[in-house]
């Protein structure tokens, strides 16, 4: 039922299933193969040798491994035949390994991926967002839609994707991006390339921007499209069969933490604590999850009409503070620097 | 190791320094990072990785941005810089960080003419 995160090493996955073995709900353990570019970065070195260590740490465990290959830029791969040739070869080498499972973006390599037997899980970065779009990947035959962070706070649209497809729904419940993000796709662009480890991404513009976006603006900090732990069940009655928590980018400690407020169905204090991208900001602003508490009630009926309603500004006034030095911003300055 | 350099004095520091940037701009200015740095070159300098800083705001109070980055180069390295900039990310509207940098003469030339960083 619920997928987490590994940095992608033997040694942290080990340590993870070995934190969780007595959780039957720990289902699924998830990690990137930046072969072709991935949607977050990967923090270690990741090979096919790597994966097939992995992946004898999952069996051991009795847990599958999902390997994500979900770059939102494939050009090269789909342009010309050299690419793809590079694509089946990771395939087969990634059947070798023992891997079952994988998680794909674009419709035409999660079809060759689907011809050779995987089971195929689409990524949030394919926007399945609509009853529509879901049909498309469902006809192709993949087990599992991952949906897009964005009809988080759609319940309506949940709930119809759920009643047309036969795949089973995923929602990722632990993702901090903006709500509706206009650098998303751009955002995801620039990683499919520097996770390639191509010359020329020195810089990750899009994580500059959206952490000032929030600092600047808090009511984006209580709209940001994650599910909150207490809420997890409510999705499922909805129809969601599988909750993919996010974070392989982080340490391991941080997606203990993350797991265990799932499991729990509970996380009292700071909700950034448990939420991924960007984790930068728990240190500068505290979201007190108590005081969301009744959120999904509202939100999950949203219209986005925020001029005639600000249900959520007034919710960031009583639920958003501010740390360390950001808790005089506003008052006169009194100290110097030295 | 000087006085400085203690680490509670740095995070106080840190703490001090996104107070000011954030009372003076009138909008939380967040400060993820101070660094104080020594290069081969000679040049030492204290750096603050800033988010919500942007171009305009360093053209607007660059006169109290110097002040600031003076008062905490003086704090903690006992001098004031001479070269101060900010590195804009490559759309140029971001602030990534404003340094206090005591340079030498080779890099206090070169940092003029840096196509990412704005000299103020």
């Amino acid at each position: 039922m619920f997928s987490i995160p590994s940095p992608g090493d033997p040694d942290s996955t080990e340590r993870l299933l070995d934190w969780f073995s007595d959780e039957p709900e720990v289902t699924r353990v998830y990690m990137g193969l930046p072969a072709l570019g991935t949607g977050r970065a990967t923090v270690v070195h990741v090979d096919v040798d790597t994966v097939e260590s992995v992946a004898e740490a999952c069996d051991s465990h009795d847990v599958d491994l999902e390997i994500v290959m979900n770059p939102l830029c494939t050009a090269e791969v789909v342009s010309n035949r050299d690419g793809f040739s590079g694509f089946e070869r990771t395939l087969s080498e990634l059947d070798d390994a023992g891997v079952e499972h994988l998680v794909l973006s674009d419709p035409l390599l999660i079809r060759a991926a689907l011809e050779r037997g995987f089971h195929v899980s689409v990524s949030c970065v394919s926007e399945v967002n609509t009853p529509r779009r879901a049909r498309y990947y469902d006809e192709l035959g993949v087990d599992e839609i991952t949906l897009d962070t964005n009809v988080n706070r759609r319940l309506d649209v949940v709930e119809a994707i759920a009643g047309e497809v036969s795949a089973r729904l995923r929602i990722i419940v632990n993702e901090g991006c903006l709500p509706d993000c206009p650098y998303r796709p751009y955002h995801f662009c620039l990683f499919s390339h520097a996770t390639r480890s191509e010359a020329g991404v020195v810089e990750d513009s899009y994580y500059v921007r959206c952490v000032s976006e929030r600092l600047n603006n808090p009511t984006l900090l209580v709209q940001q499209p994650f599910v909150r732990p207490e809420d997890v069940d409510e999705y499922r009655r909805l129809g969601v069969d599988s909750f993919k928590i996010a974070g392989r980018a982080n340490s391991t400690r941080w997606i203990r933490r993350a797991v265990r407020a799932y499991l729990q169905r509970r996380y009292d204090g700071n909700l950034l604590d448990i939420l991924d991208c960007p984790t930068t900001l728990r240190h500068l602003v505290h979201l007190d999850n108590r005081e969301l508490d009744g959120l999904l009630e509202r939100a999950g009926r949203c219209d986005q009409r925020c001029s005639e309603c600000g249900f959520c500004e007034r919710l960031a006034e009583r639920a958003v503070s501010y740390r360390g030095g950001l808790t005089d911003a506003g008052r006169p300055a009194t100290v110097e620097a030295d | 190791m000087p006085a400085g350099l203690q680490p509670s004095r740095l995070t106080e520091a840190r703490r001090r320094a996104e107070s000011r940037l954030s009372n003076l701009l009138g909008k939380p200015v967040g400060v993820l990072q101070l660094t104080v740095f020594a290069m081969p070159c000679g040049c030492v300098g204290v750096s603050l990785e800033t988010r919500n800083l942007v171009r305009e705001d360093v053209e607007v109070f660059e006169s109290k941005l110097r002040e600031l980055l003076s008062s905490l180069a003086r704090g903690i390295l006992g001098k004031k810089p001479n070269v101060y900039y900010a590195r804009l990310a490559p759309s140029r509207y971001d602030v990534v960080s404003v340094t206090g940098r005591i340079a030498c003469d080779e890099c206090r030339k070169e940092l003029e003419g840096a196509a990412d960083l704005l000299t103020f």
